[in-house]
Order: C-alpha cells, then structure tokens, then sequence
C-alpha cells in the first residue's frame, strides 16, 4: 500500500500555497508538521481529493485518486480543520449519516457506532445534540466519523486541537493502534502528539518539504544544537534577544534552567542537551512565530 | 439510496426552521381558505323590509338558496326565462338599478344576474366593442347565446390578433370542445378561489425556497461538506439524495398545504359548485374547455410544476454559492422576476417568453397559471403561435429535470476555495 504525492502544487492568485510537493506515504504514522500557512491543509485538503492541484496528481497505488473515484473515498478517512457537523444531528444520528454515506451495511453499523463511541469515551453522550458538546468532545466526534469505514488512509488535520492533555494521550493510544498497516497522515502544531507515534514525519515551511524522515533521523540533525544552561532569572530578557529559548525552568536561588538552540554555545556554562523533535520544530521555524504544547 | 434518502430527510425534517416554516405554510394556508370564504356576501330585505347583509357562510348559504333556480344546465329557454323576467322589471322601473325596488331587485334580478353576466359579455356593439343594454337585448335574441357567444370570440380574437389566422383557428378548435349547454351551480367558481389558491401556491414557493435554500450551501458554509465528499457516497450519490429529499419534503408540505386550502374552501362552497362551466366562472367567451373544478386541478398541477422547478432551481443555486442568505435573495427575487417583468415590462413577445420560461413563471402576483388560463393570449414563435399556458407547465417540467441534473453536476465538481 502506498500513497504517492507527486510534484504536487496549488496556486492561487496571489500565493502558491503548496509547491512541488512530492512524498511517498507508506503505512504507518505520519507527523506532518509546519508552522501556520505552511501549507498543510492545502496538501491534505489535495490529497482527500477536495481541492484540484494546479498541477502535480495523487496517486494510491499507482492509480491517480482522481480514476479511483469512489474506490478511493470507500477506503478513505478525513477530519478537516474544521470540524463541520449538522447541529440538529445527536451524535448516533450522525454517525448513522455518515455511516450510510460511507457505504457501510446497516447490520454493521451500530456495531461500529458502538465500539467507536466506546474507544472514544462517546457512550454517554451518544443521544445528545452535537452542538451541546464540549469542544474536545466534538472533536472526538470528528475523529469517530472518520474512523467509521476502518479506512486505509486516515488524513487527520489538527486532530488535537480541544483536546485535553488526557484526551490527547488516549488518541496517541488509539491511532498507534489504529496504523497498523495502514497510513495516517497527521498534521499538528503540537510535536509531542507525533513525537512518539509517528514512525515518519514530514516537516513542511512555504509550502514545500523541507525535511522527511523518522523522529530519531529529524532528531540526529540537532545534535549538538541543543543546549541547556542555568542562568540568574534577570538575565532571561537579554538572552532571549540572541537565541531560540525551547523552554525555560524555574530553579532554587532565583534561576532558571534555559533549554535552547544555536550553533553555538551562547550562554555561559551551557551543556549539550539531547535533542528532541520539537527542538528541530522551532530550528526549522524560528524565524516564525511557533506554537507551543504550552499554548494550547 | 433509500437509507440515505430516509437519513437526510429525517435531517432536514429535524431542523427547526423547517418545522416551523411548514406549520407557518399550513396556517397561511388554512387562513386563506377562511378568508376566501369569509369574502362572500349577500344582500336582501328581510320580510318587514329590513336590510339583511350576510358575510362568510351564511352568505354562501343564501346565495346557494337564492341561486337555485337557475341551478343545472343553462339552456335557451332558461336564458330566454332569465330575459323575459328582465324585461318585465325594465319595462316598469327601467334601467337603472336604483330605480328598481330592492325586493323586486333582490327577488327578481339577483337570482338571474349569473346569466345577465353572461350575456352582457357576449352581446357587444360589433363595430365599437362596447356591450349592448340588456334592455336592448329581446329574450329570443338572448336565446341565441351559444351561437352569439362563438361568434363574439371570434371577432375578438380576429381583431386582437389581426395577422395571426391561426390563433382564431386554435382558439375555435379548442372552443368547439367547450360543452354547451352550460353548467351553473353557485359556490366555488363564484369567488376568489382561484386567485387565493394561486396566491397560496405561491407563497408556498416562496416558503419551500427558504427551506431549500440552505441545503447545499449551508454545508460549503460550516465545512460539514468537507467530510461529505471524502465519503464513498459523497459526491453525484449524495447530490442526488440531497435533491431528492429536499424535493420530496417540499412537496409533501406543498401537497398538504393545498389540500388544506382545498378542503376547506370547496367544503365550504360546495363540492357541486365544482361542476360549473369554467365560461359563466371567469369569461363566457372564453374558449377553455373546462369546468371550474378541473381548472383548479390544471391550476394545482401546474402549480406543483412550478414549485418544482423553482425549487430545483433554488437547490441548483445552492450548489453554487457558499452562503445560504445569498441563494435565498437569488432565489427569491427569482420568484419575483415574472412579475417584475409584467409590471415593468413593455409586453413584448421576447419578453413575455422569458416571463413565462422563468422556472418560477407560472406564479406570482399578478402573472400565473391561472390568469393565463383566463386570459387570451398568444405567443410568437417564428411562424407559430402558442397559447400561453401551454408554455408554462413545458417550460416548468424542462426545467425541474435540468435544474435537477445541473444541481448533482455543480455539487459534484464543487471545490471550496
């Protein structure tokens, strides 16, 4: 099973959103990161087959989605961004909605339903209007509807945004489950939801690829980029002009441990840490204004 | 198909503003039928000379009571009856209606005036076109009616359609059709029914195009359609479930809506009423060979073309745009565009076309169905001539089928920018 992107673009009028983009996707977790306007939504949106490239084409094993049509969608799972549900719809009633578009056979359905709303802590709320959910609940809904037909390829966009960190944790859980032979792609801001489950991650800046590989491959090209150093609090505000600050840790006696990239040691006493992906995230990306799990 | 048709319809059937338009339909309906009926009146002295003004049912009742005799198939000797008795008030009190004593009018003229009307409108001055007096107007020369009444239309339409022979020769054709004796019974075809069921028809356009509007472009707008299309049943399967839903709830709304209407008015005035001669309801000479009830059937079923082809057309705008209030003003001033173009219009030929082809042509304020069944008129079409009410329900059935298949075409290659 594979999924090929090739040479990939969308232009609109003004901007080119994605560029060139070409990736091969196998089975497994994909972390598909970038900072905002990226790019990523455009790519997932082109490779659910919403959005027509202004060139490039997507194919799913070697047949272009486009010829595959219906037999692409049938083993096809999507959560957008925006997650657009039918307000008057109670949960059940809309994963049976969306259960028939799917083409999954009645007798199936409520199985599924069931075990779907089970793996995702849906029980309870399985009668109420979607609309009264919290937002990590709709969320989860979402996440559900996509998971209905056991697709082969699941394209998930912000799949944690709302989500609380325990939720988020239980997701990990259940798509790392899930990937067994199949592709998810995953697109975030947030590193740590891909960092231990992705078996591969595509970073993505102005719309094109700029680096592919496992987590420890990504990981390999901060070594020696990451450090940490303890440093007086007062002097936080000056170091943060000259280096990209990863985190920064209340110590005893009025310090703080600063975790950060550079080239070089820029701090006094500073230490080569181990790096890890999100470091590479904010390397990549630190001319850009960088959303951290911390934000969310 | 069924399954999904069965999910979307319990979708939209869900939502409130559906429910709450269809119980608002209902009731514009149900008020409406009482309002036709509410318009009925009846004047007449009671036996101390006192004036009795009836409204609403009881009027209805004594019409019905006071119209009885003239009841049945209006033959020459009734005309001729109807005219002597005429002559015998003229010959005492004259013309004028106020001269006449109000028992002689309400014993005497009142119960035959469906018949002076009649003949009022047949007998014309040939070289002026003004009617004659009824004074003028011997019981044996109103005896002639029916030969006089073909003759009238047809120096009607040879001047108002000078160079076209063939509309008089359509129109004749279609006249010898039109059974005679004529058939009289008060009731149905004696009020506004059929003006109120056009208007009922009509706001019920305009109701369901709010209900359609949205069922598209609502979804381009919440990005539910998004996770739609990804579906193995979401693109031309899902339009057509969409269309289909949309269209079968309208029309139940619609179907029960103008039954209601119809129930209610024609229990009212009597089911019976139903029979009269389309010619002594609207205009006795005109050449629709119908009775009042079949009209109003033709009215209904062209109605109901209407409906679909404006709500197919609304369904096909949905499929377009990305905000549900931006297809309703499209929509609904497409419901108000046959009128506009009537009233602003300079009536001609090309423009009438567009009127009528409208998907929405066959209602409106002051052009339908119905008042080009009434009317006399003839449209252009190089050397032919076509009566317009052909026009609408052809021009409606095409388009519900092409708005239906531009409707699942559009939503199928949509793309969200």
């Amino acid at each position: 099973m594979e999924l090929t992107i090739q040479e990939l673009t969308k232009r609109y009028k003004d901007k080119t959103a994605v560029d060139n983009v070409s990736l091969t996707l196998t089975p497994g977790v994909w972390g598909l990161l970038g900072a905002n306007g990226a790019g990523k939504t455009t790519l997932m949106r082109m490779v659910a087959g919403i959005l027509t490239p202004t060139s490039g084409k997507v194919q799913y094993d070697g047949v272009e989605i486009k010829t595959l049509g219906e037999a692409y969608r049938d083993v096809f799972g999507y959560l957008p961004q925006v997650f657009g549900f039918y307000p008057e719809f109670t949960v059940a009633d809309y994963l049976q909605y969306m259960a028939a578009l799917k083409g999954l056979p009645k007798k199936e359905t409520d199985t599924k339903i069931d075990e779907l709303l089970h793996t995702l802590t849906l029980a309870d709320v399985r009668n109420k209007h979607i609309r009264k959910l919290s937002g990590g609940m709709q969320r989860r809904v979402g996440i559900a509807q996509a998971l209905l037909n056991d697709p082969d390829i699941l394209i998930l966009d912000e799949p944690t945004s709302g989500l609380d960190p325990g939720e988020r944790i239980r997701f990990r859980n259940i798509i790392s489950e899930f990937a067994q032979q199949r592709i998810v792609l995953i697109s975030t801001h947030i590193v740590s939801d891909v960092e231990y489950i992705a078996n591969r991650n595509t970073i993505m800046k102005d719309g094109q690829i700029i680096a592919v590989g496992t987590t420890d491959e990504l990981v390999k090209k901060m070594d020696g980029k990451v450090w940490q150093s303890t440093i007086p609090a007062e002097q936080l505000h000056h170091y943060e002009r000259s280096v990209r600050v990863v985190t920064v840790r209340n110590e005893e006696g009025g310090n703080v441990l600063v975790r950060y990239v550079s080239e070089s040691q820029s701090l006094p006493d500073s230490q080569i840490a181990v790096p890890r992906l999100e470091d590479l995230y904010l390397w990549l990306f630190r001319s850009e204004e960088a959303v951290k799990e911390d934000a969310e | 198909m069924k399954r999904m048709i069965a999910l979307e319809l319990k979708r939209v059937a869900k939502t409130r503003s559906t429910w709450m338009i269809a119980m608002g339909a209902l009731l514009l309906s149900v008020i409406m039928a009482l309002l036709v009926t509410s318009f009925a009146r009846h004047w007449n002295i009671d036996e101390n000379g006192m004036d009795v003004r009836l409204t609403g049912r009881d009027a209805i009742q004594a019409n019905q009571e006071m119209l009885k005799p003239i009841e049945g198939g209006l033959t020459p000797e009734k005309i001729q009856a109807a005219f002597a008795t005429y002559h015998e008030v003229y010959e005492i009190y004259g013309a004028k209606i106020e001269d006449i004593p109000k028992e002689v009018y309400y014993q005497k003229i009142a119960p035959i005036n469906p018949i002076l009307n009649g003949v009022r409108e047949v007998y014309v001055d040939k070289s002026t076109g003004i009617p004659i007096p009824l004074y003028e107007i011997s019981p044996e020369e109103a005896a002639n009616f029916y030969e006089q009444r073909t003759e009238r239309l047809d120096s009607y339409l040879s001047y108002e359609y000078k160079d076209s022979p063939d509309v008089v020769r359509q129109a004749l054709a279609m006249n010898e059709k039109v059974k005679a004796p004529f058939y009289y019974v008060y009731g149905v075809g004696s009020s506004d029914t059929s003006d109120y069921l056009t208007f009922c028809i009509f706001l019920l356009v305009m109701l369901c195009t709010v209900i359609a509007a949205p069922i598209f472009s609502a979804d381009y707008q919440t990005g539910a359609d998004d996770i739609l299309r990804c579906t193995k049943h979401g693109r031309w399967r899902l339009a057509v479930v969409k269309l289909l839903s949309a269209i079968l709830l309208t029309t139940g709304i619609f179907a029960i809506c103008v039954t209601a209407f119809i129930l209610i008015s024609y229990a009212v005035f009597g089911w019976d009423s139903l029979k009269t001669t389309f010619q002594l309801a609207f205009s006795a000479i005109s050449f629709v060979p119908l009775t009042v009830g079949e009209a109003n059937k033709l009215i209904v079923f062209c109605g109901l073309l209407t409906f679909l082809a404006t709500i197919c057309f609304t369904l096909f705008l949905s499929t377009k745009f990305t905000n549900p209030i931006t297809v309703l003003g499209l929509a609904l001033g497409g419901c108000l565009l046959p009128t506009i173009l009537l009233l602003a219009g300079s009536g001609a030929n090309i423009e009438n076309w567009i009127r009528l082809c409208l998907p929405s042509g066959g209602i409106g304020l002051k052009n339908s169905f119905f008042y080009e069944l009434v009317d006399f008129n003839f449209l252009s079409l190089g050397s032919m001539k076509i009566w317009t009410p052909y026009i609408i329900p052809v021009a409606a059935g095409i388009e519900s089928v092409l708005f239906f298949i531009l409707a699942v075409r559009s939503y199928s290659r949509h793309e969200a920018a």
